[in-house]
């Protein structure tokens, strides 16, 4: 067992923790403002309802744990959409949290920003971290539509198209090294192919990713069994219950970069509530395998969002 | 239940859904082409829901007015025998194409959209079911192409 007590700063430990809420009001605020500003010149909600999916977990417009090619917000190509979410992952050893802001630019161009924080709880006192020990990750985002338009393209098959980034950053550099994380940041790139089949009322998601991340990004980038990227598969199947309500389920692979913690495929299945253009709901359960050598993370995943 | 069964049981489901949605998707189409006129509930149907979507249209202050200084009478007879025939009912549409109908008027996606929530509305006041609405929506959408200008 790596010693991290050793390794591992004062800092975290003593009482500087920091407060999650804090940090994301300040990071939020800047692309809260723009979202605002922008929505004064153009904001028309003039989507149709469930289009823009949900939030989520890492900040971008997709499903629970998929990014999708549909840009976020309700704003058609003429107009600016953004919104807000808080998602929270109940897990057996865990719990993981995750807010944060996007905004949505002419149906064309994303940009996301969401603050995670993974509660190790009474398993951080096992690895030897401290009961309750944090790991934090910022993910600033951003997505292009190339072509396609999942609505409109009744007619054939082509899906939508989009190309999008995520940069993260986890503030546990030290822990990271210890447990043979190669960085404590990394970036993902993602190309994302969604369909909705309107007349089956089916919407389907393949997005492709190359990343070094480790269980997201959560136990950093790289390891000391691979540190190079790999390309990893996501898929997401949602059905259109009534113009208020999906189901669906996704499926996410993950490489395994570290002999600390293996890491396999994500899966959840979720229902949504669209209420309207400006509020939606998710809940669902989430199996994510063994995280940081704690088996059998298998637990729950509520989301709400707000915006326009 | 043991986390393990749970786990197992949760990524099951996943697969599960994901892997009906090909089925699903190939066993339908055909058989919704046949029947979406039947579904609507043929000719008077269509005329009530497109009579009823009219009502909606022209209390929506998205759109309403776009609508004046326009035959409302012939254009609701020509969007009924469009519909009809887009359904599979014995009818031809005898207006103008799409884009030489609507050219020259700006209409945006949002208005586009906006008509297409009043249909929906309408459908749904008429009785007709959620997925039976995403069939017709789903036969109109591709003419956002050719409408929306602006």
């Amino acid at each position: 067992m790596i010693d991290f007590e050793t390794r591992e700063t004062a800092g975290a430990r003593s009482g500087e923790r920091v407060r999650p809420m804090a940090m994301i009001a300040t990071r939020i605020m800047p692309l809260a403002s723009l979202a605002v500003v922008s929505a004064a010149h153009a904001q028309d909600s003039g989507r149709l309802l469930a289009t823009e999916g949900v939030t989520q977990i890492e900040g971008a417009g997709g499903g629970g744990i998929v990014p999708w090619a549909l840009i976020t917000g309700y704003g058609t190509r003429d107009a600016v959409g953004a919104n807000v979410h808080y998602s929270l992952v109940p897990l057996p050893d865990f719990t993981l949290n995750s807010a944060g802001a996007a905004v949505g630019l002419y149906d064309r161009l994303e940009f996301s920003y969401a603050h995670q924080w993974l509660d190790t709880g009474q398993a951080g006192a096992r690895l030897g971290l401290g009961a309750g020990y944090q790991f934090q990750l910022d993910i600033v985002g951003a997505k292009l539509r190339v072509f396609g338009d999942a609505v409109y393209d009744q007619d054939s098959w082509l899906p939508q198209v989009a190309v999008g980034t995520q940069y993260k950053s986890n503030d546990q550099a030290n822990t990271l090294h210890a447990i043979g994380a190669a960085s404590n940041h990394g970036v993902d790139f993602y190309v994302a192919a969604t369909k909705l089949f309107l007349a089956q009322s089916l919407l389907v998601d393949v997005t492709v990713r190359a990343t070094q991340a480790n269980q997201f990004g959560l136990l950093g980038f790289g390891g000391d069994r691979k540190n190079s990227y790999s390309l990893e598969t996501e898929g997401s199947a949602a059905y259109l219950l009534s113009e208020h309500v999906a189901v669906g389920a996704e499926f996410r692979t993950s490489p395994s970069n570290l002999s600390f913690a293996g890491e396999g495929t994500a899966y959840d299945a979720f229902a949504t509530w669209f209420v309207n253009k400006n509020l939606s709901a998710t809940a669902g359960v989430t199996a994510l395998g063994s995280i940081a050598r704690q088996k059998h993370q298998t637990g729950g995943y509520l989301s709400v969002q707000t915006g326009f | 239940m043991p986390r393990s069964r749970f786990g197992r049981l949760i990524r099951g489901l996943a697969i599960a859904c994901l892997t009906a949605a090909a089925p699903l998707l190939a066993g339908t189409p055909a058989r919704a082409a046949d029947t979406l006129y039947a579904d609507l509930g043929g000719a008077p149907g269509i005329d009530a829901i497109v009579d009823r979507a009219f009502v909606l249209i022209l209390a929506d202050d998205r759109i309403k007015d776009d609508f004046d200084n326009i035959n409302l009478d012939r254009l609701r007879g020509r969007i009924k025998s469009q519909i009809c025939e887009l359904a599979g009912g014995p009818c031809h549409y005898p207006g103008r194409p799409m884009q030489a109908a609507h050219d020259g008027l700006d209409i945006t996606q949002a208005k586009f959209n906006a008509l297409a929530e009043d249909l929906r509305t309408a459908m749904a006041q008429q009785a007709i079911g959620y997925h039976t609405q995403n069939r017709l929506i789903a036969l109109l959408a591709p003419m956002e192409r050719a409408i929306v200008t602006k």
